[in-house]
């Protein structure tokens, strides 16, 4: 039994010198930082594909619809246009989101 | 502008966390607990380079998963849970590399408490308890978690979490018998080759 609690304070001690040494390591800002790099991937990866995504549905209705058929007195080029704009404020948004 | 937030309680900060996800009050926590949870993933790895990076993946965990933080236990005990499952993760990652890593990393480094020579004998007598028993060890005796917490940290019953600390500690000391005799609290290595 008492060598069981030169065990536990052995251990005890270990634990408190190990602690101490570490305190003088502070890893705060390392996490808080790896979490906003971590947010700053995410709006990235979030920014790419939502323009992508949505210059490719554009294209897609674009080259398959008709401007005149959904929108009607506009040219396929500023139908174009449009859906281009849609897709480029998603992405802005989604790098603000990053950010 | 850091917000002074030593004044509020665990408890508060979660909350913070929780309704506003406030990083610095999560900041705040991760300052109080890092250095019990390094040293005891210390241990329990044995390896310094890795804890820090698995003590790393825990705080991030733990951010993510602090919406689900309902108080039944203290932040200090959930925080160890989730670092026991890291570890086991952890563990099961690295079973192919380990004992490459083992070979070429350092012997474990000791506090300032204990010589290195003690500080080796007692990580090496660590490793070979069970991953159970090195955890239960740990967070009894070392980290001063009371053997109810330290059974929900490591989700098993509190009956075989007091066999499991009772069996580590006679191994411990068995083990330690063949290479050093324990006097007074000190470990008095007779073994100089490493």
């Amino acid at each position: 039994m008492q060598n069981n609690d030169l065990m536990s304070e052995l251990l005890a001690r270990d634990h408190a010198g190990l602690s101490a040494r570490l305190a003088r390591k502070p890893m705060d800002r390392i996490v808080l930082a790896q979490l906003q790099d971590r947010d700053r991937f995410r709006g990235l990866v979030l920014a790419t594909a939502g323009f992508l995504g949505a210059g490719v549905a554009a294209a897609e209705i674009v080259a398959l619809v008709p401007a005149s058929k959904l929108w009607p007195g506009v040219t396929q080029l500023g139908f174009a246009m449009t859906f281009l704009l849609i897709a480029g404020m998603i992405g802005i948004l989604g790098r603000a989101m990053a950010d | 502008m850091r917000p002074n937030l030593s004044g509020l309680s665990d408890r508060d900060l979660v909350l913070r966390v929780q309704d506003a996800h406030d990083r610095d009050a999560f900041g705040e926590l991760v300052r109080r607990h890092h250095t019990p949870l390094r040293a005891f993933l210390w241990r329990l790895t044995g390896n310094g380079g890795e804890a820090e990076d698995l003590a790393q993946d825990v705080f991030i965990r733990c951010y993510d998963r602090i919406a689900g933080f309902r108080g039944a236990s203290s932040f200090r005990t959930w925080v160890f849970a989730i670092a026991y499952r890291e570890f086991l993760r952890w563990k099961r990652r690295g079973l192919i590399y380990g004992k490459l890593l083992r070979h070429f990393s350092r012997a474990p480094e000791g506090g300032d408490a204990l010589h290195p020579d003690e500080a080796f004998e007692l990580q090496r007598s660590l490793n070979a308890l069970g991953v159970t028993e090195r955890a239960a060890l740990l967070l009894c005796d070392a980290c001063g978690l009371s053997h109810s917490e330290a059974a929900e940290a490591l989700s098993v019953p509190l009956g075989s979490l007091k066999t499991y600390v009772q069996r580590g500690r006679e191994k411990m000391r068995a083990r330690l018998g063949d290479h050093a005799e324990l006097e007074q609290g000190q470990l008095v290595s007779c073994k100089t080759t490493i």
